[in-house]
């Protein structure tokens, strides 16, 4: 299976290679990647930043396996990515948890009858636990706030131990408190569990609170034009000199052209 | 965590208006027929008043069979009814689910079906009656092809709605956790369409009834609808009311059993 551990397989997480895109738009063909090529080590954040329309998005959506690409390809563990799988978790922008299904059953939905019903109960119930959830998994997705449906997104693929977690502007549509307290939530999860993170946003200040590393990207056709490593202690001071300059930089190489 | 945890809206409880809200209709129309014919504002022969329609139906429904021509008929005449509802709408459905369910979600499939379908749900019923009297004769084929064919199109229509507005990044959620194509139609794709497949069911159901009538005026021996039509030859208004009540009273309970036992299913029970 493709959900090998990680310590049997000795280059990096994820590679991204020559990879291009482009959408055909009245007729002719609008390049929308070109050329992206990056490496994701095992346990490492990597956050994408750019404009909207810069194709981060569809760059993460052919990382996903949900899109293909038209030139490049994308490796898991060595090994080309064809179609969406569990051990790559996505994380969507916009609530999709199924709305039939209640949070625990949301959660569960992904584990396989191989743990027997008991054992995934309790796979479930600790991961409720974890994002902190505690108590509300026989609520339905429509009973609960826009924070916790994104915990109990998060909660789905993360019980399935994905290799790497990809989010699309997960944090995108929460209020500042909300987002705030998910930012700490997962920089709680990433401590305990080294979960390498792929994700994509628009703003400077969540691409250098998260990430160990950033990618900004150059909009129309989509390319990396600069990478920024952070090197800045866990838990980041949004108000420190090293954090802000670090920013101004970013959003600097953001606007510039 | 801060968050306050909101009341559970699982079980509600019916406040007394949504006992007595649906039958206040009933009950006007009720009146004004009573006021209509016990005030002698219609002649009985047109319209016999509430009670009198209420003794036939005691006849009909309770007496021993043979005492009258209509007495004791109703519980063959009821179960012939069904057979032939439950026989076509259970066609209807066992075609129209899966090929809506597929021309929603498949491009070339909906290019495919879609201008016959609609061309043939154009034709009315009743041209239909006669080709299907000549090729299946007077009775049970009949009345089955013409209720599955009509229960047919809402049930397809419904079907492919419902599979054709899917939210896409549910099926891009299942896929991501891992399932494969037959079990993301079962476990999401047909959950996810269901409010849609729900009403194209329940307008199939309804319009059975409609065309089980029709498909019983051809002069089968039993059946609500043959009742009625005896009924107008004899000149028993009181018969063709009792009828199209019981029809009416019949129909609302099939629909509510359909939705009730839909309920099993959570897609529908929880949205």
């Amino acid at each position: 299976m493709d959900r090998a551990a990680p310590g049997q397989y000795a280059g990096p997480c994820l590679q991204v290679q020559g990879v291009g895109k482009g959408f055909r738009v009245n007729g002719s063909v609008r390049p929308a990647l070109e050329d992206i090529s990056f490496a994701v080590r095992s346990g490492e954040v990597l956050g994408i930043l750019g404009p909207s329309g810069c194709g981060k998005t569809t760059l993460l959506n052919i990382i996903a396996g949900f899109l293909p690409q038209d030139a490049g390809q994308v490796l898991m563990h060595g090994r080309p990515v064809t179609r969406p799988g569990p051990e790559r978790g996505v994380v969507f922008q916009e609530d999709a948890l199924f709305p039939w299904l209640t949070v625990a059953e949301n959660v569960g939905f992904g584990l396989r009858n191989g743990d027997g019903l008991a054992g995934r109960r309790l796979k479930v119930e600790r991961m409720l636990e974890l994002v902190g959830l505690e108590g509300y998994s026989r609520y339905l997705p429509r009973a609960i706030s826009g924070g916790m449906k994104q915990r109990v997104a998060l909660a789905r693929v993360l019980v399935l131990q994905p290799a790497a977690l990809l989010m699309d502007e997960p944090f995108a549509a929460l209020d500042a408190q909300t987002r705030a307290d998910m930012h700490d939530l997962l920089g709680a999860l990433q401590n305990q569990l080294k979960q390498t993170v792929v994700f994509v946003t628009h703003d400077p200040e969540e691409a250098v609170k998260l990430s160990d590393r950033v990618l900004v990207m150059d909009s129309a056709p989509g390319r990396l034009r600069q990478e920024f490593s952070v090197e800045l202690p866990r838990p980041r001071q949004l108000d420190s000199p090293a954090f802000l300059e670090l920013k101004r930089a970013i959003l600097h190489s953001l606007s510039g052209r | 965590m801060a968050e306050q945890r909101p009341a559970q809206p699982q079980t509600r409880s019916r406040p007394a208006a949504a006992l007595l809200l649906p039958w206040v209709l009933p009950a006007c129309a009720l009146g004004v027929w009573a006021l209509l014919s016990l005030g002698g504002l219609v002649p009985a022969y047109l319209l016999p008043s509430p009670t009198q329609v209420l003794d036939t139906a005691q006849d009909y429904i309770f007496a021993p069979p043979g005492n009258a021509p209509y007495a004791g008929r109703f519980v063959n005449d009821a179960l012939a009814s069904l057979g032939r509802v439950g026989g076509g709408f259970a066609l209807a459905v066992a075609l129209g689910l899966p090929l809506g369910l597929i021309s929603g979600r498949l491009r070339f499939m909906r290019l495919f079906l879609d201008t016959f379908i609609n061309g043939v749900r154009a034709v009315p019923g009743i041209a239909w009656l006669p080709l299907a009297l000549v090729w299946f004769g007077i009775g049970f084929k009949t009345t089955v092809f013409l209720v599955s064919l009509a229960a047919f199109f809402p049930i397809y229509l419904g079907a492919a709605a419902g599979a054709m507005q899917v939210n896409p990044l549910y099926l891009r959620a299942g896929a991501m956790m891992g399932l494969g194509r037959g079990r993301l139609i079962f476990t999401v794709l047909i959950p996810a369409a269901m409010p849609h497949v729900v009403t194209g069911l329940r307008l199939g159901l309804g319009i059975s009834f409609a065309y089980l009538v029709l498909g019983e005026l051809t002069g089968v021996p039993d059946g609500l609808g043959a009742a009625i039509m005896d009924a107008r030859m004899l000149g028993r208004v009181d018969i063709i009311i009792m009828g199209i009540l019981l029809i009416a009273v019949i129909g609302r309970v099939c629909d509510l059993a359909m939705v009730g036992g839909l309920k099993l299913f959570k897609s529908v029970r929880r949205r």
